[in-house]
């Protein structure tokens, strides 16, 4: 008989909503929020903090979801993709990105999508090196990167209006 | 993953008061290595001590001795943009963007990188024999090719201590402060980096002890500080070897100067010999790579591994080079 996992209630803001779940000790908040929440934007590539697919925002910064245990989130928010833009109006970044053509699967896109959300809002997206160096937490198999890194300066200066 | 108790103190004494108290409970910090170890099972502590909540050792600033102060908690991103490391410690900066990633580094804590895990492929494949997770197996780690084992000082665990950013911790001479049996402790960084009985790698901060702080004292360098990292990809890559260098001219002699290197040894490594070779010297191109062979007389490397030898001895003389010439403002004669 294994002992059953225990779970904490840990409460936190979700794009925008308060948020108090029952959450088993173990669980990544990318498998929580894939598996509880029913938000699959945030994607499993490889578990393992080396691909970028599951980037959310925390308290405004990138992470990675899979390295991070949900029970640790008390008091804190989190962004997802689905919380980025408003329903069918679409963030700047994501606009850019089909502009851009900046995917061709689009399994790593909303991980890019929210990696670059948060290099625009460091600063870091002046010019294509430094996009490049400052995206460099997500990986694109298909190798979209030149069109990404067009898509990252369209939303800044979209951004900057 | 295992399943584990969770405690989430509120001040570094409860902090150390829990995981004194449960035999195989672990801090958690940014959890960006300890997370991963556990998924894969090879660590599994039975409690883990989040130290999410403790704010007062996430700060960074100038103490009242002059001294920069590191809270343990603060993350790499923190550290590497903060307005004091990038005037007086640039090469602290330089090492840590040089490491893991934006989202890495935004999880990443000062005291959970000075005591990261090596990355040898043999310990984190539990299907391989290593003598580090089980010390009567075979080390399957030495075997083949690789880009992870010690030149220098290699024991029977011929792991490398990967960290970008111990490395220019050393060269500048840091010191990391701790409570360890309720006592407030501190020790060079140097030593935090031991073996056990065995031989192999052991923290030297005791199973109960919390890194609270890494102190710097006021330094002696300028701009002449650099890093130099080579891996297999420019950037999300653990170093094949990486060299920190501080160097200072006074009166057209080096006057001061600390090399230390990265992922050549189980610990952080001092290359004492080019420093000895290079105080009093004309800043000088010769003078630098006489440095960088002399450097490497102590390196005894697997046979597979002697090509790592020709890496660092390049990687001290870029790193010389570049921190003499950003100290002098000219180029090397």
């Amino acid at each position: 008989m294994v002992d059953p996992v225990p779970s904490l209630t840990t409460r936190f803001r979700l794009n925008g909503r308060e948020v108090t779940a029952d959450i088993p000790v173990r669980t990544t908040l990318l498998d929580w929020l894939r598996d509880s929440a029913g938000l699959t934007g945030a994607k499993k590539g490889c578990d393992r903090g080396q691909c970028g697919a599951c980037t959310v925002l925390i308290d405004g910064e990138r992470h990675y979801s899979c390295l991070r245990l949900a029970i640790t989130l008390e008091d804190r928010e989190v962004t997802t993709v689905e919380g980025l833009g408003g329903g069918e109006d679409l963030h700047p970044v994501q606009q850019a990105f089909i502009d851009h053509d900046a995917l061709q699967c689009g399994f790593c896109t909303p991980g890019q999508i929210m990696a670059a959300t948060a290099v625009i809002a460091e600063g870091h997206a002046g010019d294509a090196a430094t996009v490049r160096a400052w995206m460099s937490g997500n990986i694109c198999r298909c190798a979209a990167y030149p069109n990404i890194v067009a898509a990252v300066l369209a939303a800044r200066a979209a951004m900057e209006g | 993953m295992r399943a584990f108790a969770y405690h989430r103190p509120r001040s570094p004494a409860d902090a150390v008061g829990l995981i004194a108290d449960a035999p195989g409970a672990m801090p958690l910090a940014g959890g960006t290595n300890l997370v991963d170890l556990m998924k894969e099972g090879i660590a599994a502590p039975t409690a883990l001590v989040d130290l999410g909540a403790l704010a007062a050792l996430r700060g960074i600033g100038i103490g009242e001795d002059g001294a920069l102060v590191l809270g343990a908690l603060a993350t790499n991103a923190a550290v590497a943009g903060h307005p004091a490391v990038l005037a007086h410690y640039p090469l602290l900066s330089e090492a840590l963007l040089a490491g893991a990633t934006p989202q890495i580094r935004n999880a990443a804590t000062v005291a959970g990188n000075l005591l990261q895990s090596n990355r040898c492929p043999a310990y984190w494949d539990k299907s391989r024999s290593c003598t580090l997770r089980k010390p009567d197996e075979h080390c399957s780690g030495r075997d083949g090719g690789g880009v992870n084992r010690a030149i220098f000082a290699r024991g029977p665990c011929p792991v490398v201590f990967p960290s970008d950013f111990a490395t220019a911790l050393l060269a500048l001479d840091a010191r990391v402060r701790f409570i360890a049996g309720g006592e407030l402790a501190d020790m060079p960084l140097a030593d935090l980096y031991r073996r056990d009985s065995r031989g192999l790698p052991q923290s030297g901060i005791p199973a109960d002890g919390l890194i609270t702080e890494v102190r710097l004292a006021a330094s002696p360098f300028r701009a002449g500080q650099a890093y130099v990292k080579v891996r297999e990809r420019a950037s999300f890559a653990f170093a094949i070897a990486s060299v920190a260098a501080a160097v200072r001219v006074d009166e057209g002699r080096i006057s001061a100067v600390r090399v230390a290197a990265g992922s050549v040894a189980d610990r952080p490594w001092a290359l004492e010999q080019a420093e000895a070779a290079l105080l009093g010297q004309r800043p000088a191109r010769a003078a630098i790579e006489q440095a960088a062979t002399l450097a490497m007389e102590p390196a005894q490397p697997l046979a597979q591994d002697r090509w790592k030898c020709a890496v660092l001895r390049g990687a001290i003389i870029k790193a010389l080079a570049a921190a003499l010439q950003r100290e002098t403002g000219e180029a090397l004669a």
